[in-house]
């Protein structure tokens, strides 16, 4: 088995790297002054910048990513066996935060087709049930909803706007989560494309119904911002690029 | 690459260009010029970022700008004392 030392953790080995530069930065600059050599001065200089850029700019602390996706991967496919199990054909629908609803949830209808019916979500209640017993569908947390609210802790979707929405949303590019996103209008809805840093490898249907925390988290706040329940209703795969196809279920008066 | 490596690793790059374009010049303008990088690297990737690491980033810039004002102020005492 493969041992992990402290200097495979990027975040320690930063650390001790820019300690290091630090303290030859601080002899350089020292002996400069002494002996009055500006060239040995801006090379301390140098050394002592990189050494806090080292150390106070590197500070995130990070796990391998087979690790990382391994822990989700295992919550996705009891999603997906509950969402089998109950036989469930329908499209996600991002429903935003509400008098209800402290977090946004998905929910998956039964059909695909047919009048769209969607029934008052509470927090504590999952599965919908209407008055004579038929199943009208799940509500869910979505998978990135952990996620967004971390990310928020930063406060970083303060102040956000449909205008500003796209570039907010290029935190998750600034963060590694993703390698690019871009959303645009479309006819009467929206394309959100995600371009991931490896190949998706699950199956489309899954993304319609419950998509991955990234790309989850991305439509959670879009449909926060626009204060309207989302509809996936396609998704296409470009390589690494997913395609969501997104509408929006309008209220009604 | 984290956006905060790859900040390091452009500011790294610029310093070694900067050390060997002023290697003849003074120290002022050796310094000026990676305050300017400073700046240029803040403006590109502050969408990029969160905010604690833009905080972080002021806090450089500030102590940056601080040695920068002293060295105007030194370049208008010693123009004006002329």
């Amino acid at each position: 088995m493969k041992q992990h030392s402290l200097l495979n953790d990027s975040y320690t080995r930063a650390r001790i790297i820019g300690i290091m530069l630090l303290i030859i930065g601080a002899i350089f600059l020292i002996y400069a002054l002494i002996n009055d050599i500006v060239l040995y001065i801006k090379i301390g200089i140098i050394f002592i910048i990189l050494g806090i850029f080292m150390i106070f700019i590197i500070t995130e602390k990070s796990i391998p990513k087979k690790i990382s996706d391994a822990q989700v991967e295992g919550n996705m496919d009891t999603v997906n066996k509950i969402i089998k199990e109950l036989n469930l054909e329908g499209n996600a629908i991002f429903l935003p935060r509400s008098g209800n609803l402290k977090e946004e949830r998905i929910f998956i209808p039964p059909n695909k087709s047919g009048v769209l019916k969607i029934p008052n979500a509470k927090d504590n209640k999952i599965i919908l049930i209407s008055e004579d017993g038929k199943n009208l569908g799940i509500s869910i947390p979505p998978a990135g909803v952990k996620l967004l609210k971390e990310i928020e802790k930063d406060n970083a979707f303060k102040n956000i706007t449909i205008e500003n929405l796209e570039e907010k949303l290029q935190l998750f590019v600034g963060m590694n989560l993703v390698k690019s996103i871009s959303f645009k209008k479309h006819q009467n809805g929206w394309i959100l494309e995600i371009e991931n840093h490896v190949p998706y490898n699950n199956n489309q249907n899954f993304h319609n119904q419950y998509p991955f925390p990234i790309c989850s988290a991305i439509i959670a706040i879009i449909a926060r911002v626009l204060n309207e329940k989302i509809r996936i209703y396609n998704t296409t795969y470009k390589g690494r690029k997913i395609i969501f196809y997104l509408n929006v279920i309008k209220k009604k008066n | 690459m984290l956006i905060s490596e790859k900040i390091t690793l452009f500011i790294a790059l610029w310093m070694i260009v900067v050390f060997f374009v002023t290697i003849n010049v003074m120290l002022e303008i050796f310094f000026v010029l990676i305050f300017i990088g400073l700046l240029v690297v803040k403006v590109f990737t502050d969408r990029f970022t969160l905010t604690s690491l833009k905080f972080r980033m002021n806090i450089i810039i500030f102590v940056f700008l601080i040695v920068f004002i002293f060295l105007i102020a030194k370049k208008i005492i010693s123009f004006l004392s002329i």
